[in-house]
């Protein structure tokens, strides 16, 4: 097993951590994204654990880097941060698992074993945290977008007939706040007039 | 030249200052009421200053509608009153008012008188604020004329009069002046120096007639870029325009402001569009009596339906323009009209009418072109006038006999002039102009480097409040990396060794102390891994704006009381680091609003992106709340927002309805990622 941590401390701490299991064994301690890249060449380790914090390059970035290279190579994410965003970036660029850095003896194991066994593993805050988040992903998914109030009415005025000027006059908005929200309309529907707009509005049932 | 170069009339008007009223005015709901019961106590049978009082008010009444006609009326019977009430400075005033009327009938001869009346009486009076009115007025009166230079004089006289006061009510005097520099300025096509001119007055803010000077000066600058081809400069001064022009209720600056978008849009061959806001122009014009409005917006309709090839409504309009341009003697109009009809001809196919148009159109841009000397000649000569007789003036000082020499020699001189014909005579005013335009240049730009140390103090101000934030952001950012990477490190591994303790001494676990500091840790870390991220979220850094704002919904809308859907279009490119931080933490304060005082279920944050510019809209179902309103806190928040918003040059709106929800639009231009 390889640890990519700059921080001298916790390569000491995981190290006795599992200094009485047998089936692990650490193969060396890098502290930079280059010396990492030179050392699993070096030392073709089976588990790498991954400092997404690392003075020289980017854990993310290190992580897509890694796994263009090897394919088998299994990769844990480790971090003090618990943030969705970066959580699934670090799946999408290939590891096998995230575990966060005050973890304890007994997840860490678990979450070597899990890999070991070709599954995924993400430490149990972090589950959440991406449930969250897969949750927002299906409501992107939708292809109808959701229409903001002050979008929907305007929507419904332009349908009516109402110029641009008209319907500031009667929200008591300024022309510009109105031509802005009828841009925003358009991009969101994906069309370039106004004429195309209130028909796919009511396609879409919006109206 | 004029053959070539389209129309452009400037039909933009001065700013001007009404402190020649007696009284500020309030907005009035009922008009008509108002204006009856006014005229009640102006035709009292013994009139004294209260009848005074409420003719000013009516006149000004109509002035601001732009009916000047009226207003001049009601401004003529206030003037004998004030003689007869022995009121000196009211008559002074009433006098510079009846000037302004006149200039704006373009009945300059009278309008002069009456400035002329005003202004003794303004000297006699010492009255700083009258004089500096009718000297306002005197730049319009001669701006109108063409003669720039007299104009920009009465300008800078007027300057120098407001910097020796120390009255701080004189700031709207200082946008005025500026202002009217400005657009002298651009009147004579010095673009660049009339737009900084104007910036700089811009920059004011909290005065009288803020929006109605906002909007005149955003025009001006329009204009200057619209001439420039700088469509997208002038695009967003119109917007400006188009803005505060909402918040006023004047007739004639809201036609200028719809004529300038049909030009507008004329220019960037949106001809559809151009006539849509032509039509509004109009539309507000046929109610009123401003023929020279009218002629222009209807030689512009003619040129925009000549584009749309509707040549029947083309024909119509021009020969509408060509009818009115000719009662008001308006030879630029009436040539254009003829150009109109002559390209309409061409362009059906009627060849013969469109060679007579073509006679007609040659004949009266020659005269345009004549005029346009003739009142070059008649500015020159002035000037010269004006020379000598300052010099007889100087002479008399020195003593009568020389004086008496000096006339003959110089009346000799004057024959010998004429004898040698127009040439010479054109080339000593030729160098006499010279020479006064740069005397009038090297004044205008002391002023104008005294002007520019002023603004870049304030830039200076913007730029080093900006790096203010940028370094607190830097701070923040270094100590949430600090104490993720150094306290925290250390944290997770005092609990990697604890937690290698309990398992290598099973007793320890029954051991209370040891159980206790191991929680005691656990909360430790957490707690310092939660400050890093209110610090400075990893993932802003990491992954941009949009992920973590997408964060921070999900994190909001987990706590089950407020629901935050993200929705973005077109954000897949970052933004440049320092706007991502300021966008994020504007959002969070907005947020955290809505959080605190709309009780709101749900929010919508929006990003719509197209090329370089950004719309964020962030709309809440809440209660809602008054922009006035005072509310401490929200008000608060808000400005904070809004100062975060300025310094990124972007504009912010809030729409507001009590009951429904808040929708708060911010837009901003962003500059090219370096």
């Amino acid at each position: 097993m390889l640890i990519i941590d700059d921080h001298p401390l916790v390569g000491d701490g995981i190290s006795t951590m599992i200094k009485d299991v047998s089936w692990i064994r650490i193969c060396g301690i890098c502290k930079t994204g280059k010396q990492a890249m030179d050392s699993i060449l070096e030392l073709m380790p089976e588990i790498i654990l991954l400092d997404i914090n690392l003075p020289d390059t980017d854990g993310l970035e290190l992580c897509e880097r890694i796994r263009k290279q090897n394919k088998t190579v299994k990769i844990i994410g480790l971090t003090s941060t618990n943030e969705a965003g970066i959580i699934t970036r670090l799946l999408s660029n290939g590891a096998n698992g995230y575990l966060l850095k005050n973890m304890e003896r007994e997840e860490l194991l678990q979450a070597i074993d899990e890999v070991m066994n070709n599954r995924i593993f993400l430490s149990k805050a972090a589950n959440q945290k991406v449930l969250e988040q897969f949750n927002n992903l299906q409501d992107a998914l939708k292809n109808v977008p959701a229409l903001t109030r002050r979008e929907k009415e305007i929507l419904l005025l332009l349908h009516e007939g109402h110029t641009g000027p008209q319907i500031a006059e009667r929200l008591f908005l300024s022309p510009y706040t109105i031509e802005t929200h009828r841009k925003n309309l358009m991009q969101k529907l994906n069309v370039n007039t106004t004429q195309q707009l209130i028909r796919k509005g009511l396609d879409m049932k919006l109206i | 030249m004029f053959m070539t170069q389209p129309l452009h009339i400037r039909l933009i008007s001065f700013l001007i200052v009404c402190a020649l009223f007696f009284v500020s005015a309030n907005a009035q709901e009922n008009e008509d009421l108002y204006l009856d019961s006014l005229r009640k106590i102006a035709f009292k049978k013994v009139p004294d200053s209260n009848s005074l009082n409420s003719l000013d008010k009516i006149s000004r009444h109509y002035f601001y509608n732009g009916q000047y006609d009226s207003a001049l009326k009601y401004t003529r019977l206030a003037l004998p009153i004030a003689k007869l009430l022995g009121n000196n400075l009211k008559l002074g005033k009433s006098y510079s008012f009846a000037g302004l009327h006149f200039t704006n009938l373009n009945k300059y001869d009278s309008g002069k008188y009456y400035f002329d009346k005003a202004y003794e009486i303004a000297t006699q009076e010492g009255d700083t604020s009258l004089m500096v009115s009718t000297l306002n007025g005197l730049a319009v009166l001669y701006n109108y004329q063409g003669n720039y230079n007299k104009s920009t004089e009465y300008l800078l006289q007027q300057v120098k009069i407001i910097e020796s006061s120390s009255n701080p009510s004189f700031k709207q005097f200082i946008v005025q002046a500026y202002g009217n520099i400005g657009h002298n300025l651009i009147d004579e096509k010095q673009f660049e120096k009339g737009i900084s001119y104007i910036e700089k007055a811009l920059l004011l803010k909290n005065y009288s007639s803020e929006d109605r000077f906002r909007t005149s000066m955003h025009l001006d600058i329009f204009f200057a870029y619209l001439t420039l081809k700088n469509y997208e400069n002038a695009k967003i001064h119109l917007d400006s325009a188009f803005l505060y022009n909402q918040k006023l209720n004047n007739i004639e600056i809201s036609m200028l402001v719809l004529n300038n978008a049909g030009l507008y849009y004329k220019a960037i061959e949106n001809h559809s569009k151009a006539a849509a806001y032509l039509h509004q122009a109009k539309e507000i014009c046929d109610d009123t009596d401003n023929d020279y409005m009218k002629s222009e917006i209807c030689s512009n309709l003619g040129s925009i339906y000549l584009k749309l090839k509707k040549y029947e409504m083309a024909e119509s309009y021009s020969k509408q323009a060509n009818t009115i341009a000719r009662k008001i003697h308006k030879l630029d109009i009436i040539a254009e009209s003829y150009n109109t009809l002559k390209e309409i001809a061409e362009a059906t196919g009627n060849y013969k009418t469109a060679y007579s148009y073509a006679t007609l159109y040659k004949n009266y841009s020659d005269s345009v072109t004549n005029e346009k000397s003739q009142k070059e000649i008649l500015n020159l000569e002035a000037r010269f006038e004006s020379e000598k007789k300052e010099k007889e003036i100087a002479d008399l000082k020195l003593a009568n006999a020389d004086n008496e020499l000096a006339v003959i020699k110089r009346n000799r001189l004057l024959l010998i002039l004429g004898i040698t014909a127009a040439a010479v005579l054109s080339i000593i005013s030729l160098l006499y102009r010279n020479s006064r335009q740069k005397h009038i240049i090297s004044e205008k730009d002391k002023i104008l480097k005294d002007e520019q140390i002023k603004f870049l103090e304030r830039q200076q101000q913007i730029v080093s409040l900006q790096s203010m934030i940028n370094g607190q952001e830097t701070e923040r950012s270094r100590i949430a990396k600090d104490l993720h990477d150094g306290l925290g490190g250390l944290f997770s591994t005092i609990k990697m060794h604890f937690s290698t303790l309990a398992h290598e001494k099973e007793e320890l676990r029954e051991n209370p102390v040891f159980t206790k500091s191991y929680e005691l840790i656990n909360s430790a870390s957490e707690e310092v891994r939660r400050i890093a991220h209110n610090m400075m979220p990893e993932v802003l850094i990491k992954l941009g704006l949009l992920q973590a704002i997408k964060d921070l919904g999900n994190s909001i809308s987990a706590g089950k009381l407020l629901y935050i859907s993200v929705q973005a279009y077109e954000m897949d490119k970052r933004l440049n680091a320092p706007t991502e931080i300021m966008l994020f933490r504007i959002i969070q304060e907005l947020l955290n609003n809505i959080i605190k005082h709309a009780n709101a279920t749900e929010a919508i944050i929006q990003f719509n992106r197209q090329d370089n510019r950004l719309n964020i809209t962030v709309e809440d179902n809440g209660k809602g709340f008054s922009p006035h309103q005072t509310e401490g806190s929200i008000h608060a928040g808000l400005s904070s927002v809004e100062s975060r918003v300025e310094y990124l040059n972007g504009k912010f709106t809030i729409d507001s309805q009590k009951e429904i929800g808040t929708t708060i639009m911010m837009s901003f231009l962003l500059k090219e990622e370096s």
